[in-house]
């Protein structure tokens, strides 16, 4: 992630545009490069995957390829606005940051704090799918493979609710041990392992898609006693839509689950006073990433589209929720899907291996974005002096990690014991998240007035229209993030709009706003004022 | 604000380092005493910066310079002064000159050395005169030279009216509480300006301390951290003084600091321990009683990383804090 800029100068030096002297060099900072990779690798690709399902089953009228392009497109806005907000304002916190030195450190924190309660119950839900999922999935594969009773067994065992805690508390305490007692480095490099595991598994799908065609997917449906059509019929008998014609106001409001994979490519905005030439890294890195990631959302969907067919897709997840016995197979989904295209075991051991890194690969890049805020808030007084205690060996956070992991094994028990829908869970992570980002933009569309004495003296300064670029970007990320709300409060197919959802986000905004005050009155009595943090200083 | 709640007598130091030629970042630790509250103002090393952007003339009022990989052209004087401010707040000096005298440059050594050196003097000369200007009479101000800080600069730093030059002597704040400075590192890989062996380190820092009245009611303003602690990890090198890096996490960390340092720290238990050297290193550490502070340095960006310590008059650490200004 980061590297090094200096070198063994001469006593002078003569560089491009520029005269060095002999002097110490030692600043960290991050390139492009690094800034596209950790952008991309603190996402997780697998909530493209079942996104898939989620469009097809939830939105008649929606498309998921036309969604995700679209998704795509949207998603430009906000990671535009991460990105110019790390041009002009580089500095390490992102949010935190940006938010408090527009409108009040108050603001600020409550912001992160949301966002980061937020991703921290997200490790509780990805725990959660990894043992509901993921390892069901892996286990019925190998029992497909090795032609063995003791994996199905497994396959169907693991999905209860108390293996279900146990199993995901053990891959949460895991991530938590890793980021104590490995050093930040080692730590990127498991996540860097468990994202190409995931990733190569998500190529060799795109290989089995390419290299198939509709009709031995049809085959698949018969060999497992089914009909494709039948399946079809099957849906629209109980009274489903399937098919018909495309509704694109509908393929928008189908993208929010599409858009947490999309528009949280910003991670190394965080990192933003350690960027190598912030005014380009901060902007191209999480376009190129989120770019990235997008095309191969559109490709897997396409491939999907034409090998399997959205009406099928929807018509599977409509029956499989029903429990319709039209549906000849007992899972649906992505990863599935390819594996009734292909009897090679190597290739269905590596989908099955990819299954089981995705959430890992998420979990433990979110614990180590958690500490790292947590960490900030502490040494900032927002938490106690003990939260950002780091180990000297190795400059990981002791405490910070297991903060995290209670409040993930928090949720996962919830998830394990509650069983809300996995779209309700899913739902409250994103409504809660764009909240934060809602502040963001309001704070990017003043900024330039607000702060007049900081944006004159900003590195980056471009405009359009002579209106400042970040104002005008901020205005259509809030376009976006309006219509992602205004979709998640709206449709009951993402599970958002329940009462427990949204109990839940004004129980985490609650608890956000009063950390502030909390920690303002609990170090006022030692002489600390708190909000001289990100007061900032007036050069004149 | 810091220090408005007092029960007891105490007083807020406010210490920044490692500004490095930023005369943005020098203004804003002068503003910190209004801004902050400040009663002691500490600036701890390494003040000049490392490189010299040449602004050169492109034609009649014309000028063109290559900022951070970037060509900048200044059409009229009001674009030039905007471009020297623009190089200025990077932390990099502005050097206005002809083609000729840029190729001169470009061929000699010597003289380039010559520049810088004029250069670096004019800014601190400079920022002594700022100082001079906004800081009352009397109050408690101190700088010192870093381990990239040329020695000759020491003058000036003993020239100005309103800072004292720490190492020059034992200062003094409010309520008999003694600073010593000393802003010389331990053998860095770039064979720095201002470096010295553990050994003369060690026996320059116990020459200081031995001056103090009462070492444990005092603040050592030692630029370099002390060794394995939570304020030296840097970058490790290898044997070409190359980062260990790569591409899936990043640089290997290792503890840079100082085992003088760390030895008369805890040889002599001060009650603060002020720090800078290692700008990726924003932290706090216990070292016994001592509290050691190193807040790091952001000043390419134009933000001032500092701490705010409040300091009992009895000789203890009440809090402190950091903050980016």
């Amino acid at each position: 992630m980061s590297e090094v800029t200096g070198s063994p100068q001469a006593e002078v030096s003569v560089g491009e545009g520029f005269y060095e002297r002999k002097a110490t060099g030692l600043v960290r900072s991050i390139s492009l490069k690094s800034g596209i990779y950790f952008n991309v690798i603190t996402v997780g690709v697998m909530w493209s995957v079942f996104a898939l399902t989620q469009i097809a089953g939830g939105f008649a009228g929606a498309n998921p390829l036309i969604t995700a392009i679209l998704a795509v497109v949207l998603s430009i806005f906000p990671v535009l606005l991460y990105g110019l907000w790390t041009a002009t304002v580089p500095r390490s916190g992102g949010d935190y940051v940006w938010i408090g030195r527009t409108f009040h450190p108050w603001l600020g924190l409550a912001a992160n704090v949301n966002a980061t309660i937020w991703y921290t119950l997200g490790n509780g839900l990805l725990a959660f799918l990894l043992a509901q999922e993921a390892l069901p999935t892996f286990f019925g594969i190998l029992s497909t493979v090795f032609n063995s009773t003791m994996f199905a067994t497994w396959a169907t065992d693991v999905a209860s609710p108390g293996w279900s805690f146990g199993i995901g508390l053990a891959v949460l305490i895991a991530c938590a041990l890793l980021t104590q007692f490995v050093s930040m480095r080692q730590s990127m490099k498991v996540v860097f392992g468990f994202f190409l595991v995931t990733s190569l598994g998500l190529l060799i799908c795109i290989f089995v898609l390419l290299f198939s065609s509709h009709s031995s997917f049809e085959h698949a449906v018969s060999s497992a006693g089914g009909s494709y059509q039948g399946v079809i019929n099957a849906a629209r008998a109980a009274g489903n839509q399937v098919g018909g014609s495309i509704n694109i106001w509908e393929c928008v409001l189908a993208i929010p689950p599409l858009y947490l994979a999309l528009a949280y490519t910003v991670g190394a905005a965080y990192t933003g006073g350690e960027l190598r030439r912030p005014q380009v890294t901060g902007i191209v890195a999480p376009l190129v990433a989120m770019l990235l990631v997008g095309v191969m959302i559109i490709i897997a969907f396409a491939l999907i589209g034409s090998v399997i067919g959205f009406d099928f897709v929807r018509a599977a997840t409509l029956l499989l929720g029903e429990e319709n016995a039209a549906y000849p197979f007992s899972q649906s989904g992505f990863f599935f899907f390819v594996t009734t295209l292909t009897s090679s075991s190597p290739v269905l051991i590596a989908i099955a291996i990819a299954f089981l890194a995705a959430p890992i690969s998420t979990i433990l890049a979110t614990v180590l974005f958690a500490t790292r805020n947590l960490f900030a808030w502490s040494f900032d007084r927002m938490l106690p002096a003990p939260v950002s205690q780091v180990n000297p060996r190795t400059g990981t956070p002791v405490v910070a990690p297991v903060i995290v992991t209670i409040v993930s094994a928090i949720y996962l028990a919830f998830l394990a014991w509650g069983s809300p829908t996995f779209s309700e869970a899913l739902g409250a992570i994103i409504l809660g998240t764009t909240l934060s980002f809602i502040v963001t933009a309001l704070a990017g569309i003043v900024f330039p007035w607000r702060r007049k004495d900081m944006y004159e003296a900003a590195g980056m300064r471009r405009t359009i229209g002579g209106i400042p670029a970040i104002s005008v970007i901020a205005v259509a990320a809030l376009v976006v993030y309006g219509i992602m709300f205004y979709s998640l409060l709206s449709q009951d197919a993402l599970g958002s709009n329940t009462s427990s959802s949204i109990g839940a986000m004004i129980i985490v905004v609650v608890l956000s706003a009063i950390l502030y005050p909390l920690a303002y009155f609990a170090n006022r009595s030692r002489g600390v004022d708190v909000s001289l943090v990100g007061r900032e200083l007036p050069p004149e | 604000m810091i220090g408005r709640r007092k029960k007891e007598p105490s007083q807020t130091v406010f210490f920044a380092t490692d500004i490095h030629g930023s005369e943005v970042c020098f203004r804003k630790w002068l503003a910190a005493r209004k801004a902050y509250g400040a009663d002691v103002l500490v600036l701890g090393g390494d003040m000049t910066g490392k490189a010299l952007i040449p602004i050169v003339e492109a034609g009649p009022d014309r000028w063109t310079a290559v900022i951070r990989g970037e060509e900048r052209v200044a059409a009229g004087q009001e674009q030039l002064a905007a471009l020297r401010e623009a190089v200025g707040r990077m932390g990099y000096y502005a050097l206005v000159i002809s083609p000729d005298e840029k190729a001169e440059l470009d061929a000699d050594p010597v003289l380039l050395e010559k520049t810088f050196r004029r250069v670096m003097r004019e800014s601190l000369e400079h920022w002594m005169q700022l100082a001079d200007e906004r800081l009352p009479e009397g109050f408690p101000a101190f700088a010192m030279l870093g381990n990239d800080d040329y020695p000759e600069l020491a003058e000036v730093l003993s020239a100005g009216r309103a800072i004292q030059y720490g190492e020059e002597a034992i200062g003094e704040l409010p309520g008999e509480i003694e600073i010593v400075s000393v802003g010389f590192s331990n053998p860095t890989p770039w064979d720095s300006p201002r470096e010295l062996s553990e050994e003369d380190l060690e026996a320059r820092i116990g020459a200081a301390a031995e001056k103090l009245r009462s070492p444990e009611r005092a603040i050592f303003n030692l630029h370099c951290p002390p060794f394995d602690t939570n304020l030296d990890l840097a970058p490790a090198l290898d044997s070409s003084l190359k980062p260990r890096a790569g591409m899936a996490g990043g640089v290997e960390l290792a503890p840079v600091g100082s085992t003088a340092v760390r030895g008369a720290i805890e040889r002599y238990q001060p009650m603060l321990g002020l720090h800078g050297h290692v700008h990726e290193c924003s932290a706090g550490d216990k070292l016994g009683r001592t509290l050691c502070v190193n807040p790091g340095s952001n000043y390419m960006m134009g933000a001032l990383k500092g701490a705010l310590i409040e300091v009992g008059r009895s000789g203890e650490v009440r809090g402190w804090q950091m903050t980016e200004g």
